[in-house]
């Protein structure tokens, strides 16, 4: 088998994973709030795009969905197998470690965009749409901060998920703690923080007044693919020495 | 079972059955020691005891982060006193402000700690071992309600103790300044009790849904930050120039830290945030919390009256 096709068929099978009922209806309600409270806003005529930025997209799709989905994605696509054996049929597979991490990035980067980007667009579209050309601006800029967001937090997560059963709990604890706390106390752990990464790429399209993003567009862009790769080098590394579960525990 | 053999535990208290092979002679400690036993197990794997050391791990750090910023303030106390010298106090933490400053922590231990005690049982399907004892369903339930609430008791009143030293040890009179702290602190211990399991419950019975750790997680921690934001969100807008929504500054009794740490305030009897509207008092949080209370430990009862065993 190639690696091309073993890709395909690996991302094909944790997409099936990764979608399981339950999960799925707990997702889609999750990323319905948003949306809801983008519908009160607009039932409240509320027009100031600022507001609804800071409340809505920052508040609520940067600071929590975002993080929330892509963090379970990213830790699901190996933690699952992990925890049900069943990562002992892939590892025997004559196929590269590197082609097995990028199938499963592949497929839970993919499924967080496509929650938190459909999620997005559809209260911008709901709120923002109707206030000009402004509101479109910041209707795209979320949009892309959601997939850079995404792919960043499920590849660091997917990384962590290798190396403790407890990546989800850290995941959190990092979304609570180091960019929702912290990071408001010190300034210089923006360099450092996927939402600032998110919020900087949004600020390629529009700039609040208050503005959130510490980063510029493209110091936010180089620090967001520099953290891919690396995520995506030491998942490759640690899964070519990665022990059986069941063996040391 | 065949017809040879005999189940003799015929006393209401206990139920060892007799299979015929070995004969159990022994005191029959019966229900409520079953229901004790359970309760300590679960309180001991709260804070990781009885498990390896990777499970105590994110109990203690994260309690330990939680007592950090008052540790902190003890540590400082003598350097904090004498500069003051004129006897006024300083204070950076209060007892009715610590956990609206710092109960994100707080989550983040339900979201490690709750899953642990609820999932693991539904996902390798124990619970009929359970149930077919002495214990009972809604037993089982309580215990594990009391074993989270009590574990969370002690995160919480621990910064509370490290406070109350740290203000003793400020002032010159120790003794004296005992007598005059102790009545400020008191109102700490009601408090904690209430947040913790105000906490418990809602933690609890979110999980109690989900046999896998990472869904009760990723509901938890989803119900508490946006159950937070959202009321806030609508209450902002509901009070625009355009529209009053007078009903939207009763949403803010269903965000679940707001209530909690509001509830504290009433026990101390402080103002509350100036930021919360002024149509709700200390008094409203209050009940909004005791009501969640029992809104959620009946969400969890029913949630174990009607689990497949």
């Amino acid at each position: 088998m190639n690696s091309v096709a073993a890709v395909r068929d690996i991302a094909g099978v944790t997409l099936r994973q990764l979608l399981g009922r339950r999960r799925t209806v707990l997702l889609v309600l999750l990323s319905v709030v948003p949306i809801l409270l983008a519908a009160a806003f607009r039932a409240a005529g509320e027009t100031d795009i600022e507001r609804f930025t800071r409340i809505v997209f920052d508040g609520l799709y940067v600071a929590i969905l975002l993080p929330l989905v892509a963090v379970l994605f990213g830790t699901g696509a190996f933690g699952a197998e992990i925890e049900d054996g069943t990562i002992v049929y892939l590892l025997a597979k004559p196929i590269p470690r590197a082609a097995v991490v990028i199938a499963k990035a592949l497929s839970a980067a993919g499924v967080a965009i496509a929650l938190t980007v459909a999620s997005a667009g559809l209260s911008g579209v709901i709120e923002l749409l109707p206030a000009g050309s402004d509101g479109q601006a910041a209707t795209f800029g979320y949009i892309t901060a959601m997939a850079v967001g995404s792919v960043c937090y499920a590849t660091l997560f997917l990384a962590l998920s290798l190396f403790t059963r407890r990546a989800l709990v850290i995941g959190i604890g990092y979304m609570l703690v180091w960019e929702g706390g912290l990071s408001s106390l010190l300034p210089g752990i923006a360099n450092l923080s996927i939402r600032q990464y998110s919020l900087g790429v949004a600020d390629a399209f529009i700039q609040l007044h208050q503005d959130p993003a510490r980063l510029t567009p493209s110091t936010a862009m180089t620090l967001a693919v520099i953290l891919v790769v690396v995520a995506m080098v030491v998942a490759s590394w640690r899964l070519m020495r990665f022990e059986l579960p069941g063996s040391s525990d | 079972m065949t017809a040879g053999n005999r189940i003799t535990a015929t006393s209401p208290a206990g139920s060892i059955y007799d299979l015929g092979y070995r004969h159990y002679e022994g005191k029959r400690r019966g229900r409520g020691y079953a229901i004790w036993s359970l309760y300590v197990e679960s309180l001991r794997s709260v804070w990781g005891f009885g498990r390896p050391t990777r499970a105590k791990a994110a109990p203690f750090i994260i309690g330990g982060l939680y007592a950090f910023p008052a540790a902190l303030q003890l540590a400082f106390s003598s350097t904090l006193a004498a500069q003051i010298q004129s006897g006024q106090t300083l204070e950076l933490f209060t007892y009715s402000t610590y956990f609206t400053q710092f109960g994100f922590f707080m989550i983040l231990f339900c979201v490690a700690q709750a899953p642990e005690l609820v999932c693991r049982d539904q996902r390798y399907q124990v619970l009929p071992l359970y149930f077919t004892r002495a214990l009972s369903r809604v037993d089982y339930a309580v215990a594990k309600l009391g074993a989270l609430a009590s574990g969370l008791f002690l995160a919480l009143i621990v910064p509370m103790i490290a406070l109350f030293v740290g203000a003793v040890l400020m002032k010159p009179d120790t003794l004296g300044a005992l007598g005059d702290e102790w009545p400020k602190a008191l109102p700490a211990l009601p408090a904690c009790l209430l947040v913790a399991l105000g906490m418990a419950a809602i933690a609890l019975a979110l999980s109690s849904f989900s046999p896998r750790r990472a869904y009760a997680a990723i509901g938890l921690v989803a119900y508490f930050l946006l159950m937070e934001i959202v009321p806030v969100a609508i209450y902002a807008v509901g009070h625009g120039d355009r529209v009053n929504w007078t009903w939207s500054d009763k949403l803010l009794l269903l965000a679940p830290s707001t209530t909690l740490g509001s509830a504290v305030n009433w026990f101390f009897g402080t103002a509350l945030d100036p930021s919360l509207p002024s149509t709700l008092g200390g008094g409203d949080f209050l009940v909004a919390a005791i009501a969640s209370i029992f809104v959620f430990s009946g969400v969890l009862l029913f949630r174990y009256r009607r689990i497949a065993a």
